[in-house]
């Protein structure tokens, strides 16, 4: 499907910006989680239909994933997502001492809401900053995902998503998590006024 | 002050260029600035001419800013090179420092690109 | 809704908060607080009173610069809410589980932003974890002490699996060390007795060395083959064997040990099992004989009998049982439990009595679990004993194409001038359901058919001295036209060399040996009959070994084999007895100590084949071989010579290096002329 049919080559350009810079924020928020330096691929856009979205997903291994829906500038659901081994581990550097496997998978699922949480705040927040517009945010809920459902066909809004990735990547481990922003492109006319608003504030 | 300078801005999002572009031309109205997209367009874009500072964007398909300057600083040793990254953590920064380039935090405001400009005058 | 209803509403909703079991405090825009409920009442060591319209800060002043100021802030300026959870937090707040305690709660707390009256407010809430956390911690302690424990058993497991590898290894290397200074003994010894120039005291002295020297390598034998199952070392091979045939072989082999002891050595080989398969015949071999020796030994008077009869098939294979049953001393129930340990037999005082190891019957368990089977004793004091194990073993086909006939209800003449034999014989036929009539000698026989007797089918004929009566009786008997064609088989206590050949040119339709005849009596029989039927003769005279594939030993000189062969072996005693056995064979001897000798006399002679010792100083057997082998190439010379390598190691890896090296084949030490021979053979015509 041809992205332009929801987003200019201009507006794609700058949401990418937007998002490329919220994730440094959140690079950054990792970082001091982890003590440990995150590297940032180039953010990836693309609109597709949510069955291909989840095939696109690393087939069938189970992946952590803290989802924040997003609201006002624009509608959203913003997801930090980790391959369920790598967020164990994930948990362990953040918890700098040695625990037994069976404490990490106790420890899981509130480790994983509250790192999301902060990743998730800092992106939305620089991207709020920067557009200058309101963002709202709810309450993080984790899950665990089989990697092709991660967005469930049912509850998505529309039949196609807007998405957009950047792998976060652990220096040492190279291990690596994703930050995903979906967007419901039904809302996709609110997110215009404000790219545009800001795009031709310099052409 | 008074010479013209060139400055040539590297970023892959055209929106980027533009913002810095504008910023630039804001305070310098006299520098000639070029513009390239990714590495290679680099390459093609200041072929043979003489540049004196360079916006370097960090995060670019291919090629990352860090490399690139890499690549190209050897060549032009008497040109600054600012490296423009919404990576803020304190590693990043010390790898740019140590290239010999400055590390300027996105997002790009008037702030961040004064702060560039100072760098390249001072 | 009426204002009643409003008032019921707002009532409730305040009811809840003071009663839910959460904490929640209400913080307004200017960091002030606005609620406090009967839940921090109760944990904070604050009321409501204490708390309301007061800075967070100055309630807690231990926030300063925290966590939780940090995310209250973005809460009230920002709106995004905020998960403090316990993991990274750890009682991030002074509240206790009682007003007296200083035991702090563990706490996960939400964050909500609220918008009131155009400000934004920020509602804190609190969960008591307290109760799943030291469920969590005594969960954790327990994994720990459990994970110290298996750490424990996992060191002493290593440890005692090391000393386990290393004894197994050092009796594999002391059993070497031994096995190769016995080679030399028993040479030496064999060599001797061959003389025939030794007086009989002397004879008698050297049998008895030589006897001890391999009773003594039987026992090295197995100590080596248990160290090598032991340590995990020893693999199966498969080839296609005759399991009759082993069977016969195996009973041949331990008649010399009943030493006149009113044992008969039986064997009952089912019919409906068959015979060819495609399995690992060394080691079942190996099995049978340690069976069948220790039913010998433990047997005084009675019968040892292998009887092997077949429990069906799936696929290719056949489920075959082979019981080893004696009539000996028997076992009590606690000696049989004991009986498949290593180094035990069934009385410790039996090993003075009887002798061995008591290794045997573990190494039988130990193949017979290797090939996946089932190994068992039935065992009654004074009664004997019945040890049996079950193998599925590939079956694989036979290409004879005999025709055959029914046999019940023929007639039988059975001229028995031994009559050791007549009685098992006739019943046997009987049972078979065949007629039989008995002569004891060749005029009887000849007057049986003289007088008005039934039409007889077949003779099974059993002279005292084959070699002259043979002829003398097939002649009579074809001289009568009536009789000219009738089938006739030969029964003779020992086959000598030749035999074969001898009975099928005189017309003899079969020929078996009394050791034999038991078990394939039925087959022989019907085969014939199915000749006879026919009107035709067999190619070749129906006898056990054609009938097994085996090969025929042949009335010829054993050994005719001349050229020049270079012996290689760093110990001149091997030397000296490997160049006697080559001597006696009719070949010319060159010898040399190592490799690098060989090589150069290789280069420097003509040689029809060289015998090459693996382990030598300087350059080894391998090396000097692979260096002949690109010599070759090199110069260019043809034909390859054999080499064949003479190793103490009979492994099939060891083998499989000798092939690698670009040897021919393997012969093993203590060389036996036989094998010698056999292997050379094949090279030098």
């Amino acid at each position: 499907m041809d992205n332009r049919v929801f987003l200019s080559e201009l507006e794609e350009d700058f949401l990418g910006e937007l998002f490329n810079m919220g994730v440094g924020k959140s690079a950054n928020a990792l970082s001091q989680m982890l003590g440990q330096t995150i590297e940032m691929t180039v953010p990836d856009i693309e609109v597709l239909p949510i069955h291909d979205f989840n095939l696109q997903q690393s087939q069938y291994f189970p992946l952590c994933c803290v989802s924040q829906q997003v609201s006002g500038a624009f509608d959203a659901v913003s997801m930090l997502v980790f391959p369920h081994n790598t967020s164990l581990n994930v948990v362990a550097m953040m918890m700098g001492e040695q625990l037994p496997a069976e404490a990490l998978i106790e420890l899981q699922e509130e480790a994983m809401s509250e790192m999301g949480n902060v990743v998730l705040n800092a992106c939305m927040g620089d991207i709020s900053n920067v557009i200058g517009d309101s963002i709202f945010l709810e309450l993080p809920t984790y899950r665990l995902a089989i990697s092709d459902l991660l967005i469930d066909e049912h509850e998505a809004k529309g039949d196609v998503v807007i998405h957009m990735n950047i792998k976060l990547i652990i220096s040492s481990s190279k291990e690596s998590g994703s930050l995903l922003l979906i967007l419901d492109p039904r809302a996709l006319p609110k997110l215009k006024v404000v790219l545009n608003n800001y795009i031709n504030a310099y052409s | 002050m008074s010479s013209v300078k060139t400055v040539c801005i590297v970023d892959d999002s055209r929106v980027a260029r533009m913002m810095i572009k504008a910023m630039i031309k804001d305070k310098q109205p006299g520098w000639e600035i070029k513009e390239a997209g990714a590495a290679d367009e680099l390459v093609s874009a200041i072929d043979g001419e003489s540049v004196d500072y360079f916006s370097v964007d960090m995060n670019m398909p291919g090629m990352n800013g860090i490399e690139l300057i890499e690549k190209i600083k050897p060549d032009r040793p008497n040109a600054r090179f600012a490296l423009l990254t919404a990576n803020i953590q304190e590693s990043v920064k010390i790898d740019v420092e140590k290239l010999g380039a400055k590390c300027i935090h996105k997002p790009i405001t008037e702030d961040s690109v004064g702060k560039m400009l100072d760098y390249f005058n001072g | 809704m009426t204002s009643k209803a409003i008032h019921m509403n707002q009532q409730f909703t305040s009811s809840v908060i003071e009663q839910i079991n959460i904490g929640l405090i209400g913080v307004d825009q200017n960091g002030q607080i606005i609620l406090w409920n009967q839940w921090l009442e109760k944990y904070s060591h604050f009321t409501a009173d204490d708390a309301i319209n007061q800075r967070l800060l100055s309630i807690f002043p231990e926030l300063k610069n925290s966590r939780i100021m940090m995310a209250v802030n973005d809460v009230i300026n920002k709106g995004f809410p905020a998960v403090i959870s316990n993991v990274f937090n750890r009682q991030p707040l002074p509240l206790f589980s009682n007003s007296s305690s200083t035991d702090r709660l563990y706490i996960s707390i939400n964050m909500i932003p609220v918008k009131m009256q155009d400000q934004s407010c920020c509602i804190i809430q609190i969960n008591d974890l307290t109760a799943s956390v030291k469920r969590e911690n005594v969960l954790e302690q327990q994994v720990e002490e459990r994970k110290k424990a298996e750490a424990v058993m996992e060191i002493a497991k290593q440890k005692a699996e090391e000393s386990n590898r290393a004894k197994s290894d050092f009796l594999a290397t002391m059993s070497h060390e031994i096995r190769t200074p016995m080679n030399g003994v028993l040479s030496a010894t064999g060599l001797l007795m061959d003389d025939h120039c030794l007086s009989r005291e002397q004879y008698k002295l050297i049998e008895v060395a030589n006897q001890s020297g391999q009773n003594l390598m039987s026992i090295i034998n197995d100590i080596l083959d248990f160290s090598k199952i032991e340590s995990g070392k020893m693999t199966l091979e498969a080839i296609n064997f005759n399991l009759h045939k082993t069977i016969l072989d195996a009973i041949d082999l331990m008649r010399p040990k009943l030493e006149r002891r009113p044992v008969s050595l039986e064997i009952d080989y089912s019919v409906d099992c068959p015979e060819f398969f495609f399995a690992d015949e060394g080691r079942i071999r190996q099995v049978i004989l340690n069976l069948l020796s220790n039913a010998v030994k433990f047997t005084t008077e009675g019968f040892v009998r292998v009887s092997v009869r077949s429990e069906g098939h799936h696929d290719n294979e056949e489920c075959i049982v082979i019981s080893v049953r004696d009539s000996g001393i028997g076992m009590t129930k606690e000696q049989q439990s004991k009986l498949f340990q290593a180094f035990t037999q069934a009385d410790s005082s039996t090993t003075r009595r009887f002798g061995g190891t008591g290794l045997g019957l573990a190494i039988c368990k130990r193949i017979i679990e290797l090939c996946q089977g089932d190994i068992q004793i039935d065992s009654v004091i004074d009664e004997g004993s019945d040890i049996w194990f079950k193998l599925n073993l590939p079956v694989t086909a036979v290409n004879q194409n005999h025709p055959t006939a029914s046999i019940e209800k023929k007639s039988v003449l059975v001229l028995d001038e031994e009559l050791s034999n007549a009685a098992t014989l006739q019943k046997k036929l009987s049972e078979l359901g065949m007629r039989v009539f008995r002569v004891s000698t060749i005029k009887d026989a000849i007057q049986f058919f003289s007088k008005d007797r039934p039409s007889i089918h077949l003779i099974i004929a059993d002279f005292v001295k084959p070699e002259v009566s043979a002829e003398k009786f097939i002649k009579s008997i074809r001289a009568e036209t009536a009789l000219k064609d009738l089938p006739l088989i030969i029964l003779t206590s020992v086959m000598m060399p030749g035999d074969i050949e001898k009975f099928q040119s005189l017309g003899y339709m079969a020929y078996l040996t009394k050791i034999e005849y038991q078990s394939i009596l039925e087959r022989v029989v019907s085969i014939v009959m199915g000749y006879a039927e026919q009107g035709e003769i067999p190619n070749e005279i129906i006898n056990y070994l054609s009938l097994t594939g085996a090969e025929i030993p042949r009335l010829t000189k054993p050994i005719d084999l001349t050229g020049k062969v270079l012996l290689v072996d760093d110990l001149k005693v091997n030397r000296m007895l490997a160049g006697c056995i080559l001597k006696k064979i009719g070949f010319d001897v060159d010898e040399a100590g190592n490799g690098e000798e060989a090589v150069e006399k290789w280069r420097n002679n003509k040689y029809n084949l060289i015998l090459m010792d693996c382990q030598m100083p300087i350059m080894d057997g391998y090396d000097a071989t692979k260096m002949i082998r690109l010599l070759e190439h090199t110069e260019k010379r043809s034909p390859a010579i054999p080499v064949i390598a003479l190793t103490a190691n009979a492994f099939e890896e060891d083998k499989q290096k000798c092939l690698l090296a670009g040897m021919n084949d393997v012969v093993t030490k203590p060389i036996e002329m036989d094998q010698l021979v056999k292997t050379i053979k094949h090279f030098l015509t």
